[in-house]
């Protein structure tokens, strides 16, 4: 696959040593993915996760991309955290557990990735679809909590509140799904060709590879400061252009 | 439920499936037996109909084996391997698909064993 992105590895408190992140990078790279979002809950780490991602992408062919993940929390608290490190991060999601945050969340426009928890997420209404719409946010769902179901009514319940989202988005919305693995370790990856038959058969058209690596590509401009304000691009002509001008 | 007409060649597909660990001491049946249990948990007896799986060759060496299917049913095998609980002693992932057998064999032999 020519653009495969897994948008969801996470790299937890301990295990974000750069031994680890070597191997899932080995891995990613064996099953075929051309970019992934090493995804952390813990702002303490971020500094240090970056660091690591910048030494491992001059050492490994991947577009590596740190990603941040809220938590749920009140509207204010994570107000605060996306005025701090919104211009430092690629990628920022949330999870929202109360419809409170899933409001906040799907209203604003500095959260990218809205993160839906299989059964413990509050339902999405034709609001938040409307937010979504207008600020071109992703809805992510994972593979991790099918792999993880021990038994067969489990990964039912857990398929069925999949379903039951993708049923209940309009159809225009479609384009708007992401499905990453969420992995934590090299063994819970999963390939590229496996998560497209995984959104075939909840229906929608494709994992929503390319709509993220458009999204990543967005928010690097916006952190160098090519997009000042959105609508706004800063073109640099080389100095012959500048000349003739 | 749909069957295909009658004197009409059902068409298949080889799934080269990649075993890990690597260095699992694995017998035919065992596999056979936890490929038809990951098709089972995820699309019931109906879909085993469907995907009709059948291991015919494991390269023990190599950790790879051929798993024919039907040609409808490429799509739900790879799901079904993929989201097998990774609890399970072994993974199960398809590396590649192919229209013939001895293609698929040529694949596995070409395949290094270092690689795997």
């Amino acid at each position: 696959m020519r653009q495969a992105f897994d948008a969801c590895v996470v790299v937890t408190g301990h295990e974000s040593d750069e031994e680890l992140l070597r191997k899932l990078c080995g891995k990613l790279i064996e099953l075929g993915y051309k970019g992934a979002a090493f995804t952390t809950t813990n702002v303490r780490r971020l500094n240090e996760l970056k660091l690591a991602i910048k030494r491992l992408s001059s050492e490994v062919e991947l577009d590596l991309v740190l990603r941040l993940e809220l938590e749920e929390m009140p509207p204010g608290r994570a107000k605060k955290i996306l005025a701090k490190y919104r211009r430092f991060i690629e990628l920022i999601s949330m999870a929202p557990k109360t419809r409170h945050t899933l409001a906040f969340a799907s209203r604003d426009r500095r959260i990218d990735i809205l993160y839906v928890a299989p059964t413990s997420s509050p339902p999405l209404y034709r609001g938040d679809w409307r937010y979504i719409s207008s600020t071109d946010k992703l809805v992510e769902l994972r593979v991790y909590p099918l792999m993880t179901a021990t038994d067969t009514y489990s990964l039912a319940r857990v398929l069925r509140s999949y379903m039951k989202l993708v049923k209940r988005a309009p159809q225009r919305m479609l384009g708007h799904f992401l499905l990453s693995s969420g992995a934590g370790s090299p063994r819970y990856l999963c390939t590229p060709h496996s998560l497209k038959a995984l959104a075939h058969s909840l229906g929608f058209p494709d994992p929503g590879f390319s709509k993220v690596i458009e999204r990543v590509t967005i928010n690097r401009d916006k952190i160098r400061g090519l997009i000042p304000v959105p609508g706004v691009r800063v073109v640099h002509g080389n100095e012959s252009e500048r000349r003739e001008d | 439920m749909e069957m295909s007409r009658r004197g009409a060649r059902t068409r298949r597909r080889y799934l080269i499936v990649k075993i890990e660990p690597a260095n699992t001491d694995l017998a035919v049946d065992s596999l056979e037996t936890i490929l038809l249990g990951a098709i089972t948990r995820l699309w019931g007896a109906e879909g085993l109909a469907k995907i009709n799986p059948k291991l015919i060759y494991l390269d023990k060496r190599r950790q790879l084996a051929v798993v024919r299917v039907d040609a409808e049913g490429v799509e739900r095998a790879r799901l079904a391997f993929e989201l097998f609980p990774r609890v399970a002693p072994i993974v199960v992932r398809v590396v590649r698909v192919t229209g013939t057998v001895r293609k698929a064999l040529r694949i596995i032999k070409s395949t290094p064993v270092s690689e795997t």
